[in-house]
């Protein structure tokens, strides 16, 4: 039977759920590749992705799927059609629940983004709202890119919830376990910034609705602000005890920390004196691992910090690395896909 | 009522096909005309058809896949569902042998409905089954090392839970 043609056998897979064909997975080599296949597909492994990226509270299962997304290959590789699925998903709660929470992992808004802002269903029973967001990148990046405007997502919701007197959205930083209120950001003398332009920007959108009593418990408000913010933010951040910078960026928080100190005003100069203090320091530097791994801190950086386009560090990299006679073969689609490879690069000497 | 199972007296046309193993049957039109590929074997060579060759077929399965043909030649009413549905089940209960060279056959013949029952009755038989059963079952070699199949039940652990 193991030797019937891939079509028939993909034919057999589809009959199965999700969870049987992934254990025949295991079976051996050729039957490993054949799972997959069909699955893509299927809009059960949609909701799957998408119940990965977006966890519900309330739903009667909710399967632990970190490995899941990892067979495929990422969010990315599932023809998914979020703004579709979400919906789906929502429709659930709508008219059901007076309370909803959702806990939304970053993915998502990588994709949302794409597909410009997710439809949404009336939540008219919805009393409180409460937004929970794994976002791994520190917070304020998402202030910076346009690309990060699906954490603006969580303010579209208001318009679906009439009844909402109650929002919380909470920002979770997942590798360093912290959350919007273990930033000190009473110091920065820009809460009551925030909570203004939060409350206004609230009954901007519930202004339509009957309840403008909304009651915000923790709200970060994610817009433009101005170079200043950002780079007084970033450091006082990067300088948070908790935060557990790893190694091979700490020469540059220093180095960004002098550039401070000598009062740069834009987020253009600084990002051109980090390229240049990095050239400085690797340049004196004997191991080329250790220049490596501090031109991927920079990368880090800078892709934290640029208001540029999405090349913008990559091409920095590019040609400090040419300068040093190393040819650099580097696939990067998005800056990201080059974060995450962190130091994986394929150098020909 | 059991009658109309048995082929409709307007249409008697009878083709002829060859198995692999040289055996020749005669067929209600109706019944062949269930496989798409004789259909459109039938289509292109018109009434001039003497014998279809079926190349990839044994006369022992292609019995077997004419037996469910004849069956399924008419479309069932409301009253005949629950028995052909008992029927069905008792065709697609075969020996694993068999199962494989009608599924072969009924994919090379381009019967929709049939492939449809034989690949759920092999589905069904995968259900509730462990990685280990679904080898044992099907005889399937195991071409993992120990540390490959490790690492994939691993990665696939979620389904396992």
């Amino acid at each position: 039977m193991g030797k019937l043609p891939e079509d028939i056998l993909i034919w057999i897979l589809c009959k199965l759920s999700v969870e049987e064909a992934a254990r025949t997975g295991v079976v051996s080599r050729r039957w490993n590749k054949l799972w997959k296949k069909p699955l893509l597909f299927r809009q059960e492994v949609k909701k799957l992705v998408l119940d990965f990226c977006v966890r519900i509270e309330g739903l009667d299962k909710v399967p632990s799927y970190g490995g899941f997304l990892a067979s495929f290959g990422g969010v990315k590789s599932v023809p998914l059609s979020v703004s579709d699925c979400f919906h789906e998903l929502l429709v659930q709660f709508s008219q059901v629940k007076k309370r909803l929470s959702i806990k939304v992992f970053a993915e998502v808004f990588l994709v949302n983004t794409k597909y410009n802002v997710i439809p949404h269903p009336e939540l008219s029973y919805v009393e409180h709202l409460k937004i929970t967001i794994n976002f791994p990148w520190p917070w304020y990046i998402a202030a910076k890119s346009s690309r990060y405007h699906g954490l603006l997502w969580s303010s579209f919701l208001l318009k679906a919830a009439p009844s909402l007197h109650k929002l919380s959205i909470k920002l979770f930083h997942k590798e360093h376990k912290l959350t919007y209120r273990d930033i000190d950001i009473d110091n920065m003398g820009v809460q009551d910034l925030i909570v203004q332009e939060a409350m206004s920007r609230v009954s901007e959108e519930s202004a339509l609705y009957r309840n403008l009593m909304v009651k915000i418990e923790e709200f970060v408000r994610l817009s433009e602000r101005d170079d200043e913010f950002l780079i007084n933010s970033t450091t006082k951040l990067e300088r948070h005890p908790n935060l557990g910078l790893r190694e091979r960026e700490r020469p540059l928080v220093d180095d960004v920390g002098d550039l401070l100190s000598t009062r740069v005003k834009s987020i253009d100069a600084l990002e051109r004196s980090l390229v240049s203090s990095t050239r400085g320091r690797s340049r004196s530097l004997k191991s080329r691992s250790e220049s490596l791994s501090l031109i991927s801190g920079m990368f880090h950086y800078l892709s934290f910090l640029s208001l540029r386009f999405e090349r913008y560090p990559v091409l920095c990299c590019k040609s400090l690395l040419r300068e040093m006679n190393w040819n650099l073969t580097w696939n990067a689609i998005s800056a990201y896909s080059v974060a995450d490879a962190g130091a994986k690069f394929t150098l020909n000497a | 009522m059991a009658s109309s199972t048995s082929g409709s007296s307007s249409s008697s046309k009878v083709v002829k096909i060859r198995s692999s193993d040289n055996e020749n049957f005669e067929v209600e039109e109706a019944a062949a005309a269930r496989s798409e590929t004789i259909k459109k074997l039938l289509e292109d060579v018109g009434d001039d058809a003497d014998v279809i060759p079926l190349p990839n077929v044994d006369a022992k399965t292609l019995v077997k896949v004419m037996e469910w043909c004849k069956k399924h030649m008419d479309d069932v009413d409301e009253l005949n569902k629950e028995e052909m549905k008992t029927w069905d089940a008792e065709f697609v209960d075969m020996d694993q042998s068999c199962l494989y060279n009608v599924l072969l056959a009924a994919n090379f013949l381009n019967i929709k409905e049939l492939l449809d029952q034989l690949t759920q009755k092999v589905a069904d038989m995968i259900k509730g089954k462990s990685p280990e059963e679904i080898r044992a079952t099907f005889n399937i070699k195991n071409d993992f090392t120990p540390e490959e199949e490790a690492e994939i039940r691993k990665q696939n652990a979620w389904a396992f839970e």
